[in-house]
């Protein structure tokens, strides 16, 4: 049983990942960089002519695949984390740096810039302006679904927050694949989170309101209210992302058709918490709980992000892991 | 110490003081035309930009908030009371635009809304690492004259409330550095002095380092002296303004800045290159402001600080004649809380409560019986 709820972990994250509405915007990065040149144009006229009809990413004399429900940063650079599981952390990441091929997080790109000048970790990840962003907690879902500490890949990219958003993952995502029960991997997830960290705080009170809300959908107001940092100008903040996941996935009771539907209703966070919910969920319940329609539309990577990666199936990865 | 020692030593903090908030208000009006344009954009626009064109922004106007709760609080100030301060001065009138604020005091204000206290309030909005503290950090280095670690100290319970780690740290280090800078001491000794109160494995401190090295390489091809001539500023030379600069500007860059990142205001890099421009411009007001602000990114911030910190070596005669005529009362269009203050009001404020206050923890009978004297209370008023 643990085996599929390993899959489903992966599975799971790029489900959630493929759910919310920035994929379409990542994967449209495979497209001419005119069609995105347009857009921008088009965002342009619609705030001029005061047009309600927002622009969407569209595939003028382009390729329609990219622009196809399917997963895009979150489950590439988990699949990449896969790959190179077994090696130092700081030598994986270095192997990136200077690539100008790869598409990443801020807290990413900033990690690279800092080892190629010779910075190492901690320090790589901690002088670093998107130090509390949730790219290593994406990473973690691979090291919690194997049993591994994530604290050194973590470091690389992330600090305080960020690295604290990967170890509760991996907690999680590790109880979650043991026993499949959310209370328990919520209770995983909370024991590495100090009270008096954002993160740790934002869970608590994440998991307060939607406790109070008694449902996933129903909870997303009052998370909105509650957590969201809607003066900031990005959204991917682990101490919004992973509380709101953990709350989601255990007010949900761990089912993931009705925890990464309500994420996804949370624009701000659209990017990366649909994906951790997805991996919790779909570590809860396991790759047999997945809706069919929803596997095979998430299963392979576009290479949006590493172009290595493009074609990739997720299946084929994970099979041998458990 | 006698009352005569008491008022020289007044005179001295008081135009110390002058200088300091003077040359903050300067660099941050010069600064704020130029702010996130590159360099060589600002060359293009300027060649040296040298003149005021419009006023202030906020970081004068948050300086002036954190002097209000100096002398309003004095050495007992905690991160409590600067909380009540935001919650009765700042919150109620947070409701419309505010322009020019930066993150980290809007987030905090949505966190104090929420009902959180500080810590928690600079640390659950996700820019506490801003230089939203830096840039108002000036009057805590003149409130305790000599004395780096106390201002940092004093400056840290202002930072609690809105900023987080490196933040706080951005804080410490511009504190530490005009309170270093209060007694006089040369450039070298100041950016030591800012460096004493940060842990050598921070962010912060890495990158001053980085930046000294830069001034120092710099420096050292040219003269061996301990500023960078003007040549190497970027001053009008043979009507070729800005020319010369770009390699020590391009240099600095690439020490500290960050690249993949939009916004300017990373208190790690603007307090570093606030620091580089006092060191290149040898602790004038002038030469490190103009130098700073040369520099783009948060050029407002970054003007504001190396002008405080110059300002408070220089003193009021070291900030050019003409830009302090340029400075008047703030407008309140940042923080409607301080409308209608002048900086020099300001200042004077702070000197006459830096010359009531007298710390218990430190002091010897000598001061505290001196300060215990009713006609103290009076003489300085």
């Amino acid at each position: 049983m643990s085996g599929d709820r390993i899959t489903g972990a992966f599975i799971g994250l790029a489900v959630g990942d493929a759910a919310g509405w920035p994929a379409s915007r990542h994967r449209a990065a495979l497209h001419a960089p005119w069609s995105r040149r347009l857009h921008r144009e088009l965002d342009v006229f619609a705030e001029e002519h005061r047009v309600t009809t927002l622009p969407v990413p569209f595939a003028l004399n382009q390729p329609v695949g990219p622009l196809a429900v399917g997963p895009s940063d979150d489950a590439e650079w988990l699949a990449w984390t896969v790959l190179g599981l077994d090696r130092p952390r700081a030598e994986a990441f270095r192997s990136l740096a200077g690539r100008t091929d790869i598409r990443a997080r801020v807290s990413v790109a900033t990690a690279l810039d800092n080892l190629a000048r010779g910075l190492e970790p901690p320090a790589s990840g901690h002088d670093n302006p998107h130090h509390f962003d949730d790219a290593a907690a994406i990473r973690a879902v691979a090291f919690g679904a194997l049993g591994r500490d994530p604290r050194e890949d973590a470091q690389v990219t992330n600090s305080g927050d960020g690295v604290l958003g990967a170890l509760a993952v991996a907690a999680a995502v590790a109880e979650a694949v043991a026993t499949g029960s959310p209370a328990r991997m919520v209770g995983a997830a909370l024991d590495v989170l100090p009270e008096e960290t954002a993160i740790g705080h934002n869970a608590r009170l994440a998991l307060k309101v939607a406790r109070a809300a008694g449902d996933p959908f129903g909870a997303v107001p009052a998370l909105d209210a509650a957590l969201l940092d809607h003066v900031y100008s990005y959204g991917v903040g682990a101490a919004q992302t992973v509380p709101v996941a953990l709350a989601l996935a255990e007010v949900a009771q761990g089912s993931l058709g009705r925890a990464v539907p309500a994420a996804a209703c949370l624009a701000a966070l659209a990017d990366s918490a649909p994906a951790l919910t997805g991996a919790l969920t779909g570590a809860c319940g396991g790759y047999g709980a997945i809706p069919e329609g929803w596997r095979a539309a998430a299963g392979t990577l576009a290479g949006c992000c590493l172009p290595e990666l493009t074609g990739l199936d997720l299946m084929d990865l994970t099979e041998g892991l458990s | 110490m006698t009352s005569a020692d008491r008022t020289l030593r007044g005179g001295i903090f008081r135009d110390r003081a002058r200088g300091c908030l003077l040359g903050l208000a300067a660099g941050d009006a010069l600064g704020a035309p130029a702010e996130n344009l590159s360099p060589a954009e600002i060359r293009r626009r300027w060649g040296r930009l040298t003149e005021i064109e419009g006023g202030g922004t906020d970081d004068t106007e948050y300086a002036i908030f954190a002097a209000s709760l100096l002398v309003d609080h004095g050495h007992g100030l905690t991160s409590a009371l600067v909380a009540a301060a935001y919650r009765e001065r700042i919150v109620p009138l947070a409701e419309g635009p505010m322009r020019g604020a930066g993150f980290s005091e809007l987030g905090t204000v949505q966190a104090l809304r929420r009902g959180l206290e500080p810590p928690l309030t600079g640390l659950v909005h996700q820019h506490g690492w801003s230089d939203g503290l830096a840039m108002r950090a000036a009057p805590y280095g003149i409130f305790c004259p000599g004395d780096p670690g106390e201002a940092a100290r004093l400056v840290e319970e202002d930072g609690r409330v809105s900023q987080s780690g490196e933040g706080i740290l951005g804080g410490r280090a511009v504190a530490g550095a005009v309170a270093a800078a209060m007694t006089g001491a040369p450039p070298p000794d100041v950016v030591e002095a800012a460096l004493a109160v940060l842990p050598a494995d921070s962010w912060t401190a890495r990158n001053i380092v980085r930046i000294r090295d830069v001034i120092g390489a710099a420096a050292g091809r040219e003269s061996g002296g301990e500023a960078v001539s003007r040549e190497m500023r970027g001053e009008a030379v043979g009507g070729d303004a800005g020319a010369g600069a770009s390699g020590l500007v391009e240099a600095l860059h690439e020490a500290v800045v960050v690249k993949h990142y939009p916004w300017t205001d990373v208190a790690p890099e603007a307090v570093a290159l606030a620091l580089a421009a006092y060191l290149a411009g040898g602790g004038e007001v002038e030469a490190s402001v103009t130098f700073g602000v040369s520099l783009g990114r948060d050029a407002d911030t970054i003007g504001a600080i190396a002008g405080a910190i110059a300002g408070a070596g220089q003193g009021e005669r070291g900030v050019p004649g003409r830009w302090a005529a340029r400075i008047g009362p703030v407008t309140g269009k940042c923080l409607p809380a301080v409308a209608g203050r002048h900086v020099l009001d300001v200042a004077d404020e702070l000197a006459a409560a830096l010359d009531h206050a007298h710390r218990p923890q430190d002091g010897t009978a000598a001061a505290l019986d001196d300060a215990r004297r009713p006609q103290d209370g009076t003489a300085a008023d």
